[in-house]
């Protein structure tokens, strides 16, 4: 029986180990805007999108001038 | 001709496109500007904004560097900016454009377009940028202007920063709730499980675990509870709190008691469960459209600062700081801050937007122009005679914002509370009395069982989630609420009241009538060459009425436009009567003439164009509404009106924005309740002064007056069916209602027999709020609106 002892203690350091996680989120703002970090993870990597632009750029150029 | 068929929207915008389509690598556009954010966009490797959301690309708005000047000046910009360390600044900027992803991704990589930018962020729900840039590089009034450019003008009103704070401290309250109910309910396991003496040890310490957890859930989470039936107790109304309130200290004072007397935690669990639902229950009404203002001034309506005459050179003066006496300067298309007497020889001015009128007005020199017109044509110079403040328009705003918050407004849910005060009340007398005979010492335990179990709780969430889902189903189609509030205010309304111009009809678009003689091929060369730099709006719809026809093939020619009167090009002429030289008898404002030396060739004749499909509107809530019109503007569109509005309807025209407001007066005196619907600061007082006000916004950009509710103005059309679906939400909530109450029933038939114990309210509490909160969610959600499902199989 004293092992419910210590679950109920660990229980206990468990829940407010995450309570001040949620504090801590809520208070730096982590929950303010839920909509652009799902989109900001998708870009692409910068040097990637450069090369790969790079063709893209003589295209455009010239298609405008004609 | 092949791609117009293929493709009938702007490749950024997605407007539908005009006549004239301008092309760029196979993509067609609508105007040069779109072309020209595209060009940029792709020739900075950007073009996979278009790839993000299909509903990306916004039509950029023509501004000079000039406009935002403000931010240049070191002392002006100390407001806008967070902070400056050397040459590198840190601004955040409200867009009121962002709306998709492909908003974010182009906002996030500004560095490409320009390198004096180093870094900025987008806080999606607010619309704001926070621009990180070098001033070295780049000057803030070039960032707003590049930021103009490519379709997200900066709107530099003060941002509401007091909403963030308050759901901040929601959050906190709702986490802490949150962990309790969870850690209680653990701890409460064993209890459920039957535990009895033989493990008192285990007993006493999840007793006093969930006593410790439960002292900051009652004084920090469940605080505003209190304060609001403390409120409500001494303004002597009876609202919902009041029963919550006393719940919540039965509930916590008899687990008290069963804790310090080794009875096992009591009802600790529910207590916190209780709390915690009441918390979502607010968190969901609360989330509503921060990007919205609905707390508009006037303020946000006038330019920041204007340019100043000193006596050896021209500064930028916030309008804040304008004396009486100073000289200012009003540049084409700036709107006038202040009451102002004209120092240059004349100006044409559009007060459209103040007073209703279509019409522009001409002002002569020392003429005195009042605060809101906006300048058309060349730069005027004018002498400030009384500041913002003391304008004319101000006080008629200040003078408006009054009264409303103070009329207390009692809602269904505070009406309820007072039936179930007084019934929770005598049943625990009743009880208690039949209790004496059979065993007076059980007298506390059942009337603390009967205030535990007839505590609202399924009550007190059915409004938060019906309310809260119809504000979010109503959002979708385009119909903006400030709060749930809204809701029983409109269900409440029996008279209607519309604006004209810009509400009933549309704001940019007239129908044209031509009469005359026919015109031939080279006269409408002539027209079309004499619009075709023209700047008021009637030559611009002229122009692009023959558009249609005419191809634009000779070279330009300089037409001569006098602002506000009209053209001459060559022997023609076109213009106000006075201009072309007929007698002021024939004169009609509405009417454009066009003359060749001297003779009349024919009139264009401007006629308001009503919005789409509004006699099914007006048909539609005339059965339910009675109806009014009342416009600045003056009596020319009464016919037209009068075919459309039923025989009752009032009409009332060249009503200056203290008479709208009156006429609200007198209605509510008569004992209605009013919704008033507008577009214009002209109707600002009468949007405060009425029970509902409702602006109309073509674009939820432009500025829109403090109101109610905001509406798209292309889904006015709609208006009789999200009335409907309004006042539908009553059923709903008595739904709702019924179903919580038949919760209380049981539990208080458990409570009166003496029977209820922490594991039936811990089962009964979360069962009726979960039904509650799945009830009012599909009562909301379940039916379409009607008239959006009509309009979407016509277009099939």
């Amino acid at each position: 029986m004293g092992m419910i002892y210590i679950m109920l203690i660990v229980s206990l350091c468990l829940a407010v180990f995450f309570l001040v996680i949620f504090l801590w989120a809520a208070k730096t703002g982590q929950y303010d805007d839920d909509y652009s970090p799902s989109v900001r993870i998708l870009y692409e990597d910068d040097s990637a999108t450069n090369e790969t632009n790079q063709n893209n750029d003589g295209n455009t150029n010239s298609k405008v001038r004609q | 001709m092949q791609n117009q068929t293929e493709k009938t929207t702007c490749y950024h915008c997605h407007d539908t496109l005009p006549k004239t389509i301008v092309y760029a690598d196979q993509h067609a556009f609508c105007c040069n500007g779109c072309k020209q954010v595209y060009q940029l966009l792709s020739a900075h490797s950007l073009g996979a904004y278009y790839e993000q959301d299909p509903q990306a690309g916004i039509r950029p708005n023509k501004v000079t560097q000039e406009v935002f000047s403000v931010l240049d000046d070191e002392e002006l910009r100390k407001k806008y900016i967070d902070f400056q360390e050397g040459s590198i600044v840190k601004i955040t900027l409200h867009l009121p454009q962002i709306h998709c992803a492909s908003c974010i991704f182009l906002l996030e990589h500004l560095q490409r377009l320009n390198d004096g930018i180093l870094r900025s962020t987008i806080h999606f729900p607010k619309k704001t940028a926070t621009i990180t840039i070098d001033l070295n590089q780049i000057e803030l009034s070039e960032l707003a202007l590049l930021l103009t450019k490519i379709g997200y003008e900066p709107n530099f009103k003060a941002i509401d920063k007091s909403t963030g704070t308050f759901n901040k401290r929601l959050l906190f309250q709702l986490g802490i709730a949150g962990f309790a109910f969870g850690s209680i309910m653990l701890w409460s396991f064993p209890e459920y499980l039957g535990i009895d003496q033989t493990y008192s040890g285990v007993r006493n310490l999840s007793s006093y675990l969930s006593f410790a957890v439960s002292i900051p859930v009652l004084l920090f989470s469940a605080q505003d509870y209190f304060k609001s039936a403390i409120a409500g107790i001494r303004l002597r109304s009876l609202n919902l709190d009041i029963p919550i309130a006393i719940g919540i200290l039965a509930l916590y004072i008899r687990s008290c008691v069963a804790i310090f007397s080794h009875e096992g935690p009591g009802y600790m669990d529910s207590f916190a469960a209780f709390i915690f639902f009441l918390l979502i229950g607010k968190w969901f009404q609360g989330k509503t459209y921060q990007w919205l203002s609905f707390e508009r001034d006037f303020r946000s309506y006038f330019p920041v600062a204007v340019i100043k005459k000193t006596t050896d050179n021209t500064i930028l003066c916030p309008i804040d700081e304008l004396q009486a006496g100073d000289e200012i300067f009003i540049r084409n298309e700036e709107i006038i801050p202040c009451d102002c007497i004209l120092l240059s020889e004349k100006a044409t001015l559009d007060y459209s937007f103040v007073s209703g009128e279509a019409d522009w007005i001409e002002k002569k020199k020392g003429d005195l122009l009042y605060a809101g017109g906006k300048s058309m044509g060349e730069t005027i110079q004018l002498v400030v005679s009384k500041t913002t403040e003391r304008s004319i328009l101000t006080q008629l705003w200040n003078d408006g914002h009054s009264k409303k918050t103070e009329l207390f407004f009692q809602t269904r849910q505070d009406r309820i509370s007072k039936y179930f005060i007084a019934a929770v009340i005598g049943l625990a007398i009743t009880a208690s009395i039949v209790w004496i005979w059979i065993d007076p010492t059980q007298i506390p335990e059942i009337v603390t069982a009967i205030l535990i179990v007839a505590c609202p709780c399924a009550l007190a969430l059915s409004v938060p989630f019906v309310y809260g889902n119809m504000l979010r189903v109503l959002g979708k189609k385009g119909f903006y609420l400030r709060n749930t509030a809204i809701i029983e205010r409109i269900q409440q309304c029996n008279y209607l009241v519309f604006d004209k111009t810009g509400t009933l009809t549309e704001q940019d678009h007239k129908q044209i009538q031509y009469s005359g003689k026919a015109l031939t091929k080279a006269q409408n060369q002539v027209l079309f060459q004499m619009t075709k730099h023209a700047i008021h709006p009637y030559a611009k719809a002229i122009h692009e009425l023959l558009s249609e026809y005419t191809n634009d093939t000779n070279p330009d020619q300089t037409a001569l436009e006098i602002p506000g009167r009209g053209i001459s090009l060559d022997t023609y002429q076109l213009g106000s009567a006075i201009f072309i030289g007929l007698d002021e008898q024939n004169h009609d404002e509405s009417s454009v003439y066009f003359a060749s030396e001297g003779m009349l060739l024919g009139t264009f004749r401007f006629q308001s164009k009503l919005r789409e499909q509004l006699k099914d509107l007006v048909q539609n809530l005339k059965s339910n509404y009675q109806l009014a019109v009342i416009s600045g503007d003056k009596s020319k569109d009464l016919d037209l009106l009068r075919t459309i509005f039923p025989s009752g309807t009032e009409f009332h025209f060249e009503q200056q924005p203290l008479q709208k407001k009156q006429f609200i007066q007198h209605l509510q005196a008569n004992g209605n309740y009013t919704l008033m619907i507008g577009d214009g600061l002209n109707d600002a007082g009468a949007l405060n002064e009425a029970f509902v006000g409702i602006a109309l916004s073509e674009d939820l950009v432009r500025f829109t007056p403090a109101s109610d509710a905001i509406l798209k103005a292309e889904n006015l059309k709609y208006l009789a069916s999200y009335f409907k679906y309004i006042r539908n939400g009553k059923r709903f909530l008595r739904i709702c209602f019924a179903f919580s109450l038949c919760y209380n029933l049981t539990g208080i038939g458990f409570a009166v027999s003496g029977q209820l114990t922490p594991f039936v309210a811990t089962i009964l509490m979360p069962l009726s709020s979960i039904t509650v909160v799945g009830l009012a969610t599909f009562l909301t959600l379940r039916k379409e609106l009607p008239p959006l499902v009509n309009s979407s199989t016509k277009v099939e």
